[in-house]
This record gives structure tokens, sequence and C-alpha cells, in this order.
């Protein structure tokens, strides 16, 4: 399940061009091939949820291009609240499972409007601020909320629920943040180009990351010059989104496994970034870290920087392959915009140094 | 009073029954707008003119309710004309539709040609004609707030009580409510919900959000308003108001053929006195035509009065309603007052002599009447057919199908697949394409359409896979529906939203990429 293979047969990556944006041609055009020396190609890696479109929307950002444009924005009103009401349903589809019951009277109304009718349209109103505020702030909800890791949640449900006054009224633009704490299930491959200076181009290939988007992957895996590969340092207590009865860490110890050893990108440099530190650390206070991984110091186990270690020994554990001098192992907040800035462009140095020792 | 205003033209009236009239405008006897020449009074009216007005207000009339019909059957699925719906509309159209045309092709034919019967029938059943639209507008805005309610207290979990499962009464629910537009029911909450990646770490068996367990109140509390729920589904029901509208229509020939029989029956008696109703006809006479007497006024008025209350009590009860999502309150509450204004101004018209011997000839003051009558057609059919067409460019009735609209054109679909193709992602796209299929097929062919989609899109590892959880749980579900042969058109409902959700990404990318894609579905917010 899930096992990357590549197909000798399969030349459509080598000329695949996409029509996403990109920096100097907004229609993907077919000028640069992906042999041309100019290019650098990046591919980001992960299992879902790991954050990779958050980066890939951070790296936008930074380059100009896509979301910083108040237009792109706008296009995204839609999404941002469907994420406010997914959030929602799946919060109050959650305590009827866990048997927490809503508290009050109101908010149980809410609770039904939202399961049965509400739509996108109607957080038009403001008064739906007020009410989903209310709700979410529901003792019911907010059992739930702390048992999250039984269901599956989006990071982004605190941020929205906090940030309801803007989102519900008719005048609402996503803000970039808005749009960077937005989950959308990136499904196939999409890639977007960026000026780095010395007339090249780097161009990031964004990827789904579920078991059957991991298929896809070859497409790309013999135009690539080097790999980032995201995985969530706060999914230590979570299932995947795909096979519930299936833990996270493991899954991405796998899919890591698959990626670094492949014979494809022995020569080429590796990164991998823990993502999420900031839920993560958050996480470790108040849950046990401990308790998912036996071999783990107890009394370490609210030291971040420990677990840090820890994880980045079980991951590098995995490499039989790769030559471990080509892989740098970092931490990144994807949803902080400057921690996101630092970190890939030490990626980028990276990178760029791994290629010119060749 | 008014009345007695009435009553005094009506007498200068009788008074001036001859051929040189008093009363009749010399410019209706030697003008070159008088149809007649030379003219003369014939029962008590003064000769017609030839101004057209009425006809061209009976052509702009006709077009608009013809068109406003054949909208209201083009859009009949649209939010607009099912939060009204369909029937009620069809009724408004045809109410008006009797009493104007009647009463414009008398100006249009002659008042002194056109029978007198005729002009009576239709003021008989003038007050039905233009209240019962109205009273079951209102009706229907309060009942449906009603039933709203009523369909919240049934759902309401109520944590101190002692709670009974609603397995028992659900069967009786659910047909209670299917009967009803909106849509709670217990399967639709659970297909809902089903969309909402819910699945749990605990409990596999019974985590799966179809057998979601809602918990009700007492048994006998839901029975007791379920019946009242009865009650209001019967009372907006396309059954009731039916009858009642021709109960009404009937009622008022009835009162016009009893009427016109006493009449008969006195005049018969001593002809001298003339007639009780009419000034120079008769309610049941055909030959030729009459002009009203207050008498007939005053029956008219009386007739009117039992509508006149109803609608004052469901005006009222309507302003109680609280939700006005599709602006119905709204533009009820704005036609009564212009049905008050139109009321008014054509009591006063009639009660002035200028305006009713000599204005009106020209330009008759029944337009008051006719006026609002047709405005209430704009307002209450026309622009709800309007606005859905707008909504419907703007964006289909639920959700976010500004997708769909793209999907279903053959054109543009075509774009979003060689996109979805160029990204690896056709899956979804043919997915939705299949199920679409699916809807729309024979019996014969369902079942072959129904597997493979089953076959491409729900196995594991199979090159169409969804992104999907619980993947083989619900390939098996499926498949043993289908093996079961119960192809309900919906089988893939959930599937196919699901395959919208996940072409979320796609499209906010291709509208990116592509400027007439990134129009349309700017257009369909």
């Amino acid at each position: 399940m899930g096992n990357i293979v590549v197909s000798p047969h399969d030349k459509e990556g080598q000329h695949h061009m996409m029509a996403t944006p990109t920096s100097n041609n907004p229609n993907g055009g077919s000028a640069a091939t992906a042999k041309n020396k100019s290019e650098i190609t990046v591919l980001l890696l992960g299992a879902g949820e790991s954050g990779k479109s958050t980066l890939f929307k951070q790296v936008q950002f930074f380059h100009g291009v896509g979301i910083t444009h108040d237009q792109e924005r706008i296009e995204l009103i839609e999404i941002v609240r469907l994420n406010v009401l997914e959030n929602a349903k799946n919060l109050v589809a959650a305590t009827q499972h866990l048997n927490i019951p809503i508290e009050q009277p109101e908010n149980r109304e809410t609770a039904k409007l939202i399961i049965n009718s509400l739509n996108t349209n109607d957080l038009e109103d403001p008064s739906w601020s007020k009410r989903l505020y209310s709700l979410w702030k529901d003792a019911g909800i907010q059992k739930a909320y702390e048992n999250r890791e039984k269901f599956q949640l989006y990071d982004s449900t605190e941020y929205l629920f906090e940030n309801l006054d803007r989102i519900c009224s008719d005048k609402y633009v996503p803000t970039v943040v808005d749009v960077i704490r937005t989950r959308t299930k990136t499904i196939g491959i999409t890639d977007m180009k960026f000026d780095v200076g010395d007339g090249k181009q780097l161009r990031l290939v964004d990827v789904g990351g579920q078991r059957n988007e991991r298929r896809k992957w070859i497409h790309f895996f013999n135009t690539v010059d080097a790999v980032v590969f995201l995985t969530s340092l706060s999914e230590f207590d979570l299932n995947l989104y795909e096979d519930n009865g299936y833990w996270r860490v493991k899954e991405s110890l796998r899919v890591f496994n698959e990626v670094v050893n492949n014979a494809l990108f022995y020569k080429v440099p590796f990164v991998l970034l823990f993502n999420k530190r900031d839920l993560f650390e958050k996480k470790i206070a108040t849950k046990s870290f401990s308790k998912y991984f036996s071999g783990f110091n107890e009394a370490e186990e609210k030291n971040p920087v420990a677990c840090i270690e820890y994880m980045t020994k079980l991951f590098l554990n995995e490499i039989t392959e790769h030559p471990l001098d080509t892989v740098s192992v970092k931490t990144l907040s994807a949803i902080d915009h400057d921690n996101s800035k630092q970190v890939f462009e030490e990626v980028k140095q990276f990178i760029m140094t791994q290629q010119h020792r060749e | 009073m008014v009345f007695q205003l009435f009553a005094t033209t009506a007498d200068n009236f009788n008074a001036t029954n001859n051929q040189t009239s008093a009363i009749c405008d010399a410019s209706f006897f030697n003008s070159t707008w008088s149809r007649e020449f030379p003219g003369r009074v014939d029962y008590s009216l003064c000769p017609d003119t030839w101004v057209a007005l009425c006809l061209t207000f009976l052509l702009i009339y006709l077009s608009t309710i013809f068109s406003s019909g054949l909208g209201v059957i083009w859009k009949r699925n649209s939010g607009h004309i099912q939060a009204r719906s369909p029937i009620y509309l069809f009724f408004t159209l045809f109410s008006a539709f009797i009493f104007i045309f009647g009463m414009t092709m008398r100006f249009i034919v002659g008042r002194k040609i056109f029978p007198c019967g005729l002009v009576t029938i239709f003021f008989f059943t003038f007050p039905q004609a233009v209240t019962l639209p109205t009273i079951f507008r209102l009706m229907r805005t309060f009942l449906m707030h009603k039933i709203n309610l009523q369909k919240t207290k049934l759902f309401d979990v109520d944590v101190n009580k002692g709670q009974v499962r609603v397995d028992q009464s659900q069967s009786a629910l659910s047909e209670t409510m299917s009967k009803t537009e909106l849509k709670l029911v217990d399967s639709d909450i659970s297909s809902e919900m089903s969309l909402t990646n819910v699945e749990l770490n605990e409990g596999n068996e019974d985590g799966d959000v179809s057998n979601s367990k809602i918990e009700f109140k007492n048994l006998s509390d839901v029975k007791k308003e379920m019946r009242k729920l009865n009650i209001y589904n019967f009372l907006i029901s396309y059954k009731f108001i039916t009858v009642v509208y021709i109960l009404a229509f009937v009622f008022g020939i009835l009162l016009w053929v009893l009427i016109g029989v006493v009449e008969e029956v006195v005049y018969q008696k001593d002809p001298t006195k003339g007639r009780i109703f009419l000034l120079e006809g008769g309610i049941l006479l055909f030959e030729h035509g009459c002009g009203l007497s207050t008498n007939t006024t005053i029956i008219i008025g009386v007739e009117s009065i039992a509508y006149i209350i109803l609608e004052l009590v469901f005006f009222i009860l309507c302003l109680m309603a609280d939700r006005d999502s599709w602006g119905i309150k709204k533009e009820s509450l704005a036609l009564i007052f212009f049905q008050i204004v139109a009321a008014v101004l054509f009591i006063v018209c009639g009660s002035i002599n200028v305006i009713k011997n000599l204005v009106d000839y020209y330009v008759p003051y029944g337009f008051l009447i006719w006026g609002y009558m047709l405005l209430e057609v704009i307002v209450c059919v026309s622009l709800p057919v309007l606005y859905s067409i707008g909504k419907e460019k703007k964006h289909q009735e639920s959700g976010d199908t500004g997708f769909e609209r793209l999907l279903k054109n053959k054109k543009t679909f075509d774009i979003v697949l060689d996109f979805a193709r160029r990204s690896y992602c056709t899956e979804s796209v043919l997915c939705w394409r299949d199920i679409e299929r699916y809807k729309k097929s024979g019996k014969g062919n369902r079942k072959k359409i129904a597997l493979h989609i089953v076959e491409a899109y729900l196995s594991l590892e199979a090159p169409l896979e969804l992104n999907m959880p619980k993947i083989q749980e619900r390939k098996q579900e499926l498949s043993a529906i289908i093996e079961n042969g119960s192809l309900e058109l919906d089988l893939f409902n959930g599937i196919q939203e699901h395959c919208l959700h996940d072409m979320i990404d796609l499209m906010d990318r291709l509208s990116s990429a592509n400027k007439e894609i990134s129009e349309i579905l700017r257009n369909s917010k």
C-alpha cells in the first residue's frame, strides 16, 4: 500500500508543464524545460496534513505572487468560510460521538442549523459571528475540542473561531494569515516558479499527501534537484485521515523511508523539516509524549528540544541508502511567516551549496 | 360615508336618464374621441370613447402573466420559486387574470355592448380574486414559520428529560417530514454528516456517523407535535388551497345567481320601480351592458368583509414570522400597503363626479385596481423568477455549485478535465461525471454504471482511487446495496459531494490560471 515505485515507462513527468501561475510566466508556458540548468526543481513531499501547501503558500507570499494580491484572496472567501463550517460540523458531530452534550440550548439550536442548513453564504450575516462564537465557547464543544485527537479536525479551528467577527461580514477580505491558516486538501500536483537570483529559477512542486496521492509523486521523481520532506511534530497523538486505525507517525516514517532511500534521490540534497513546532510545544505541555514512544525517557517529555531530538533520531534511523552528509534537518512553524521565510532561506542556501559542490 | 357619497352620484345618474345628459360630458357626443355619432345615453351609460388605454394595458398584462408563468415553470426548482411554491404563484396569476381580462374587455368592447351579466359575475368574484392570493401568501409565510419552529422543537435535544431514542417514531416522523419542503429528516442528517470527515479512533463499530443517534423528546410529546405539524402541512398543501379557491369562486357565483334571481323576481312584480341592484340592467341580463349602482357596490363590500378580516388576521400573524430569507414577508407587507392605497383611491375616485363621469371614459379609474393586481403579479411572481435567474447566474441553489455549473457545461468540463489531467488529479472530475451519468441512466444501465464507479474510484490501489477516508468500508457498503438491486438515484450523492469538495483546490488553481473560468466562478459567487 502506498509503495512508491518508479516506472521506467513513465516519461510524462519529464515534459510536464503545469498551468499554474509562475512569477514570470503566468500560464506555465512551455519555454523552459525541467532539464534546463538554470532551473532548480524542489519537491515538497510528506504525508497528508504535514504542511506542504502551507509552506508553498508562504513561499508564494515572500515572492509577491499569488495570495499576495487582494484579488486572489477575495476568491478564497468561500474556502475560508467553508473551513469554518467544516470545523463547526466536525465539532458538533464529535460531541455526539463522544457523548458530550452541548450545554446551552441556544447553542444546540445553532448546532442543528450547522448540521442541516447553514451554508457559506449565510456567513455574510454578522449575527453568525456571535452565534458561532457562542457555540465555540460552549463547555460541551470545548470539551470535545480538548479530545480532538479522537476525531479529524483541522489545526486552524481555534484561529478561525477567534476571528469570526471579521469572517462573518459582507465586507470580509481574507488576510494573508487567514489564507495561510486555511486548510484545503491538495489533490494532484501543482508547481510554481520563482526567480532566485543569478539568473536561476526555483521551481517548487507541491503535492497531495494522502495514500492515493502519493502514487502520483513518481511523475516528478526524474526531474528533481532537491527534496524537502515535511512531517508534522504534532501528529504524535493522531491517526490517519485515510485510515483511522493507523498512527500518523508510523505512516510518516514509512513514507520518509520510501522517499529518502529511493535510488533516484541518492545524489539529491534532502531536507527533513519537522513542521508545526508551535502546535507541538503547546501539545506536549498538556499531553504525554512518552506515552506514544516507549523508547523515550519520560522525565524529558516536557522538554521540546529533547522530544525533537528523539524524533530526529527516529527519522534518521530510517535512512539506509542516502548519504547522510546531503541530508539536513530543521524545525519549522509554517504558519509563522518570519520563521517560514528564514527556514526556507536556509533550505535554499543548503540546496544551492549542495548543487555547487557537484 | 363613502357609500352615501356613492348614493348621491347614483341618484344623480338616475335623474338624468335621458338623451341630453347633464352628467355626460359634451365631448362624448360630438368629438372625434367618441365611438358613437351621434352619441346618446343608453342604460344610464355615456357613449364610450376610442381611447385605447385598456387594450394597451391588457396586452402588457397578458404578456406579463404569460412570461411570468413560463418563468415559474422554468425555474420551478429554484429556491425563490420553491419557497413561494409554484402552485401558489399560478393561483396568483390565474385569480387576477379572470378579473382583469373581464373588466378590460368591458371597456375594449364597449360598456354598452359588454353583457351586464358578465360584468356582475366579475364583480361578485372580485373580492376573492383580489384578496385570496394575499391571504394565502400571508398564511403560508406564517405557517412555514410555525412548521420550522415545530420541527426544531421535535429535534430538540433535551438533556434533563428522560430520553427516548427516535427509532420507534422514526418512520412516522419521516413520513410527516417528507411532506414538508425543509430537509431535516434523519437520513439527511446522516448524509450531511458523513461528508464531514468525522471518524473516531474509538469504537469503530458504532463510530460511523450514519448511525448517528440524536436523542429526542418523549414519544407522546413527539406525537402531539407531529399532529400539529400535520395540520400545518395540510393547510399549506396544494389540495387545501385549490379547494378553497374553487369554493370561494363558486360561492361568489352562487351569490350572483341568488341575488340575480331575487332582483329578477322583484323587478317582474313591478317593473316601473327599476332594478334594485343595477341601474338599467339586470344581474342576469346578457343582452346589453350596464353601469353599477351603489347597491351593487354595497353587496360587493359586504361580501369582501369576510376576506378582509381573514387578510387582517393573517397579516398580524405574519408579522410574527421572524425569518424572511426569501423576502416573502417583505413583499407581502409592501403589497398590503399598495392594496389599501388602491382600494381607498378607488372608492374616493368613485365618489367624485368628474372622475366618474368624465375621466373614467378616457382613463377608467378601474386602473387603480387593475394596476394593483398587475403590481402584485410583478412583485410576487415576475420578480421572484428574475431573482432566481439572477441568483442562478450568481450561484446555484445550494453551496458552491459554481463548480457544478462548470462541470455541467461540456466546454468548461473539458477545460477542467484537461487541467486536472495536467495536475494529476482527474479522479474526482471523472468520478463526478460518472455519477452524473448514473443519475441520468435508465434502469437497464444503472447497475453497470454503479459497479463501474465502485470499481474504478472506490477500490484501494485502483488507478483512479479517490482521496477519501474509509474507502474500503464505503466500497463494501455500496457494493452490498448494488447487489441488493436497490439502485436509488441518490446512491452516490455523498461520494459526488466528496468529489466536489476535493476539487476546491483544483478549481482554485484553475481559476488562477484561466481567466475565463475565473470569470465564471466569480460571477457564480
